[in-house]
């Protein structure tokens, strides 16, 4: 190796080093804003955590280690919201993952006319939940709304026939309008939910479904399987990342359901649909007091649970054997 | 996976015909309602053929049929409602926070894909690690910087909460792009003399249109529906975006003045679907391309 030549290569490790430091002017302006608007809030969040902290009071913060785990495991009034919001997320997640399933399987199958279809279906995911809540609480409404027409006459029917094989009434309609019901709201709630968002589930599944390779179901139809065999063998397997990407999603959306209800119902009737981010909400901006300390333990709380759920779930996305 | 009996095909596109009638109803009656008057919203007559029976000065049962009208949306447009005040400021944040979170995350992503310097790792695991953290997380923190910062009650402390919240993301699926762009496309450009900025510029956002795009479609649509933020960082109606305005018009209007919330409701969703229905095809992208980022 000549002198020269190693004298080139310096150069070149010389401007190799100058030019990957340029970097660091790339990544600063991101890094200026997540440091300010994304870390510095949650280590401090983390940090009130541990205090009894009001905006009210700014000095008279009191380092209470846990006290405020404690305290939001222990204590009554959280007892409510955190049983709605489990509630919420049994009756909405089950059909929300598999409904959207069957609708994408459905819509993947269909040749003609699938963007007018699809374009229809997908349409309420474009509508902002704000909106699309006011305009739920409209088709709820107990004096002109068109879904409580058509439950109160479902229900009416159910309880003919059922008058007619000599049972009682069995369904009773919500009189005071489905979100006016204490037992009808989260319900109804969870409607609007389904309605907004399972486009989004669908899209996912259609992306899952247009990755499976041709040549698996040629060879399934070969081998003489049939649609069932052939859905239940190729394609949910195949699917199996997209679903629990699906119930992953849609676990962490309901957890965290917050402005569908506090639009809708503000929480009532009789707090039948307090969730768990409302409260935190209520908490720390609602009832005058900004308790941001014991707030904070509320969405570190939350986290940790949709951490723990997450590493969960992916335990279980595993190849069956 | 295709149906081979005609049958079958018929009964799947019946069945997704309903579902699709179903997602398009609510539209549908909204429509409907915001060209009745308040009284006969209230009396349950939404639809333009309900009917209702009065008895004439002679004695005679006459059935009748209310006037449909535009008052709805004239007066959606007086001074006392807002939504023209939401719908441009919702606007202005989701275009402006849009275009620089695009622009912030871009190059963020072009640092950590193209150049190899000291913590390129652990910084950019450090951005990894806040994406399994939610946003309610943040709340607590931000609501604080806005007042000691006083971007409380402003629309730019909203801008920069939006365009912090949206870098990740922004981030992760750019730097993707930009790692499986070819070196050697840089390379020849770099002995041609082309500045850092220049490569970027030129060559890596022009390559990587499509992850942008995508990447706007989905800060756009997170911005346009955000709620919970937009909440707690404003109290004056001049800075309300449209998710908490349209919140306050359903009690303004709701009790007294039902057309009118039908009509806000119905300009609150339009422009948006029209935009959608136009773009399907790209709304389709973008959204697929970023939940699977996730």
């Amino acid at each position: 190796m000549s002198a020269a030549e190693v004298g080139t290569m310096e150069q070149t490790s010389r401007w190799r080093r100058r030019h990957n430091r340029m970097g660091y002017w790339y990544i600063l302006p991101a890094f200026v804003l997540f440091s300010f608007m994304v870390a510095y809030p949650i280590v401090r969040s983390f940090y009130l955590s541990f205090y009894e902290f009001s905006v009210l009071e700014p000095d008279s913060a009191k380092f209470v280690a846990l006290d405020n785990y404690v305290k939001l495991a222990t204590s009554t009034p959280n007892r409510g919201p955190l049983w709605n919001t489990l509630y919420f997320t049994l009756i909405f997640v089950p059909p929300y993952v598999l409904l959207s399933l069957v609708i994408a399987v459905m819509l993947n199958a269909v040749r003609r006319g699938s963007v007018f279809l699809r374009t229809m279906i997908f349409t309420p995911v474009v509508v902002s939940l704000a909106v699309s809540a006011v305009m739920w609480v409209l088709f709820y409404d107990s004096r002109f709304g068109m879904a409580q027409e058509a439950i109160v006459w479902t229900c009416n029917h159910i309880n003919y026939y059922a008058g007619r094989l000599g049972i009682g009434p069995i369904a009773t309609a919500p009189e005071a309008g489905v979100l006016g019901d204490p037992s009808w709201a989260m319900i109804g709630i969870a409607v609007m939910c389904f309605w907004n968002g399972v486009g989004i589930n669908i899209i996912l599944y259609l992306v899952g479904l247009q990755r499976i390779p041709d040549d698996l179901y040629e060879a399934a139809r070969v081998d003489g399987a049939g649609a069932w065999q052939r859905f239940w063998h190729i394609t949910l397997p195949q699917l199996r990342p997209t679903i629990y990407l699906v119930v992953l999603l849609s676990l962490i959306g309901a957890f965290k359901i917050f402005g569908q209800p506090y639009i809708m119902t503000g929480g009532g009737p009789q707090d039948s649909t307090m969730t768990y981010v409302m409260r935190l909400y209520n908490l720390a901006f609602r009832y005058g007091k900004f308790k941001l300390g014991y707030a904070s333990s509320l969405a570190y709380a939350l986290a940790l649970f949709i951490f723990v759920m997450s590493l969960f779930l992916r335990k279980l996305n595993r190849p069956v054997e | 996976m295709a149906v081979e009996s005609k049958a079958g095909r018929t009964t799947l596109w019946i069945i997704l015909l309903i579902a699709g009638l179903m997602s398009i109803l609510p539209f549908a009656w909204i429509i409907a309602g915001s060209f009745k008057t308040h009284i006969a919203i209230q009396s349950g007559r939404v639809m333009p053929w309900a009917t209702y029976t009065e008895t004439d000065q002679d004695g005679n049962r006459v059935v009748k049929r209310d006037p449909l009208t535009v008052d709805n949306y004239r007066r959606v447009f007086s001074k006392l409602s807002g939504l023209p005040t939401y719908y441009f400021n919702t606007l202005y944040l989701a275009i402006a926070g849009t275009f620089l979170a695009l622009f912030v995350g871009s190059l963020a992503a072009y640092g950590f894909a193209r150049f190899r310097f000291v913590g390129n790792r652990v910084l950019f695991l450090l951005l990894l690690l806040t994406i399994m953290i939610p946003a309610e997380v943040t709340l607590i923190g931000r609501f604080e910087l806005m007042f000691q910062f006083r971007l409380f009650d402003k629309i730019v402390g909203l801008l920069i909460a939006y365009v912090a919240g949206s870098l990740l993301l922004v981030i992760f699926i750019m730097r993707n792009v930009f790692i499986s762009i070819d070196q050697d496309i840089l390379d020849a450009a770099m002995i041609d003399g082309a500045s850092t900025w220049q490569a970027f510029w030129e060559i890596m956002v022009p390559i990587g249109r499509n992850g942008l795009a995508a990447c706007g479609i989905l800060t756009f649509l997170g911005i346009w529906n955000e709620f919970l933020f937009a909440l707690t960082f404003t109290s004056m109606d001049k800075v309300r975006t449209l998710p908490v305005g349209i919140m306050l018009l359903k009690s303004q209007w709701g009790l007294f003045d039902s057309g009118v919330l039908f009509a806000t409701v119905l300009l609150s969703f339009l422009p948006i679907i029209i935009v959608f229905v136009l773009l399907q095809k790209y709304f389709v992208r973008g959204l697929s391309a970023g939940a699977l980022k996730q």
